[in-house]
């Protein structure tokens, strides 16, 4: 059986393509790639097709980078939401979970990342030129910075905090409810609310 | 706590040994190169999943074999735990009463030993990290969310360092640089904080320890000083965590240039020490190696102490080599300090250092591989 020999061939191909994906090692990957080998036709082109129209769709928004089919997304296009508090994340998904706590009635901006010199990321790499535009644009009565509570995410916040009290906007940061060295992502509904609710002037 | 049994198969020079102890002093008798080490190797390896020598398992296996196992019955208030440890090139099975772990950290702490050997006598005259990773390891051992907040530390340092290695390296402007270091100065000193508050917590207790026992195991003669030297600067003995950010704040900021040129942080957790004076003269360089030794025993036995007082668990005590370099009076001081661990084990090269002592103990003879219990 050809098709199963590692590393060659359309199922070697696949396999190294699915090790892309953060978390996934070589034997979840090859599990994967049998599943789809094992597949009925219409199954497996489902998924490649699904993939597909992902990339063509999905985009980030132009003004917050929040993904979404339409430019700008849905949040930024609610004109409820215009003028009011500007929370910062920084990925999607955080987005997303404070989204899915319903505590939240502005708009957002993800960063696409925090600060980490280890990594290379200094400010420049972020999406911090488009908050200090967007703020003078929108003025928005107040900005929360919501990074999550690991090293990276508070220097991030004191970075903010720092750059954007010279704009004349109050600054605050989402309280700890989230445990400390967690993700945002894994906080639930009440977590979160109760973390919004109790953040504090930086 | 106490080790009620112990297998050895492959193990070091011993293919096959079985023994059952009861509680109080066990002291093996024999010359160099025997094997008396090898049985203290074998319970601290159950203790920590790593021997003391700092050697691989795999290079404890015995000479000619794949596959070592030590296994050992421990009692701790009535209560019996089965540990079992296998290892050869390439495995590493570790299993808790038949149970097998996924982590070794799921293996570790059933059993908790306190280990006395001639490595140990560097805790003096050492560099400042194995003085810190002793302080360290007892503070793991009493708050178990200590691992969390020292590898919180670490991350944030490694940031920090790399930022400042970064700086040091480019010519950026300097009020970009210094907006760059200020975020993460916050986040940096709420760590640095989180662990000094720990260490100077259980560094206090440690202290009183310490001295109260090299009181009894030197008879009073010299008197020692413990003091913990942050790189921050002098502090007071009990720093509130207020005094301790504000320490580091100031210190910060006074060394932010240097720090910028080195490409490193100074001041921290990561750069303190505990200065240990003897008699008025920093042990390190003025102690004798009788002294020195006298010492990291008192350091021990405190560290014994302190388990004792947060977790009512006294700690196996495993003592190698205990009357080198140490006078008659010592050891029989020693010997009447082992007799208050539940469980000691202790290798002696000749029975001379059995004291006159009432302390309960069995001695063995060993020899090549083999171990006998003497009446
Ligand atoms: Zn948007």
């Amino acid at each position: 059986m050809t098709i199963a020999r590692k590393g060659t061939g359309a199922f070697g191909r696949l396999v190294k393509e699915l090790k892309r994906i953060p978390g996934i090692g070589t034997k979840s990957a090859e599990r994967i790639a049998f599943h789809v080998v094992k597949l009925p036709d219409e199954l497996a082109f489902a998924l490649s097709d699904a993939i597909r129209h992902l990339k063509e769709r999905v985009r980030p928004c132009a003004v917050c980078g929040n993904l979404s089919e339409s430019n700008p997304c849905e949040i930024c296009a609610d004109e409820q939401r215009r003028g009011r508090a500007l929370c910062v994340v920084e990925e999607t998904n955080d987005l997303w979970a404070i989204e899915s706590s319903g505590a939240f009635a502005g708009r957002y901006h993800v960063l696409g990342g925090a600060l980490s010199p280890l990594d290379g990321v200094g400010p420049e790499r972020l999406r911090i030129g488009e908050l200090v535009q967007r703020i003078q644009e929108e003025a928005p009565e107040e900005i929360i910075v919501a990074t999550n509570p690991t090293a990276e995410g508070e220097a991030t916040a004191h970075y903010l905090a720092c750059l954007l009290r010279p704009l004349g906007v109050r600054v605050t940061r989402i309280a700890r409810g989230v445990p400390m060295g967690g993700d945002l992502e894994y906080a639930d509904p009440v977590t979160m609310a109760k973390a919004l609710q109790g953040r504090a002037d930086v | 706590m106490n080790v009620a049994s112990l297998s050895l198969r492959a193990f070091r020079n011993y293919r096959r040994l079985d023994l059952d102890f009861a509680t109080g002093v066990h002291l093996f008798v024999g010359a160099n190169g025997q094997g008396k080490t090898n049985l203290l190797e074998a319970v601290y390896l159950l203790s920590a999943g790593s021997s003391f020598r700092a050697m691989r398992p795999e290079c404890l296996v015995q000479h000619g074999e794949s596959l070592a196992e030590v296994t050992a019955m421990v009692s701790e208030q009535g209560q019996d735990t089965q540990l079992a440890f296998r290892f050869g090139r390439g495995l590493r099975a570790a299993r808790v009463d038949e149970t097998p772990c996924r982590r070794l950290s799921d293996f570790v702490g059933h059993l908790s030993c306190v280990i006395f050997s001639a490595e140990d006598l560097a805790l003096i005259s050492g560099p400042p990290a194995l003085r810190r990773r002793f302080l360290d390891r007892i503070i793991f051992g009493l708050h178990s969310e200590y691992l969390g907040i020292a590898r919180g530390f670490s991350q944030v340092l490694r940031q920090r360092n790399a930022l400042l290695r970064k700086l040091s390296t480019t010519t950026s402007p300097s009020a970009e640089s210094e907006a760059f270091l200020d975020a993460w100065d916050e986040p940096y000193i709420a760590a640095a904080v989180r662990v000094l508050a720990l260490r100077w917590e259980v560094f206090a207790r440690l202290a009183d320890a310490v001295c109260a026992l090299h009181e009894q195991i030197s008879g009073d003669v010299d008197s020692l000083r413990l003091s913990y030297r942050a790189s921050a600067g002098a502090a007071s003995s009990a720093p509130t965590e207020d005094a301790l950010r504000g320490s580091l704040e100031t210190a910060l900021r006074r060394r932010r240039a240097e720090e910028k040129s080195r490409g490193a942080t100074l001041v921290g957790p990561h750069r303190d020490d505990l200065a240990i004076v003897l008699a008025g003269r920093e042990a390190a360089s003025h102690a004798s190696r009788g002294q020195i030794k006298g010492i990291v025993l008192a350091l021990k036995l405190a560290e014994m102490e302190l388990y004792r007082r947060y977790h009512d668990r006294r700690p196996v005590l495993l003592v190698d080599d205990v009357a080198a370099e140490f006078d008659r009076t010592r050891s029989e001081r020693l010997f009447e300090l082992m007799a208050w661990a539940d469980q000691a084990f202790v290798t002696a090269t000749s029975d001379e250092v059995v004291p006159r002592i009432g302390a309960r103990y069995q001695v063995y003879h060993v020899e090549s591989g083999s171990v006998e219990r003497r009446a």
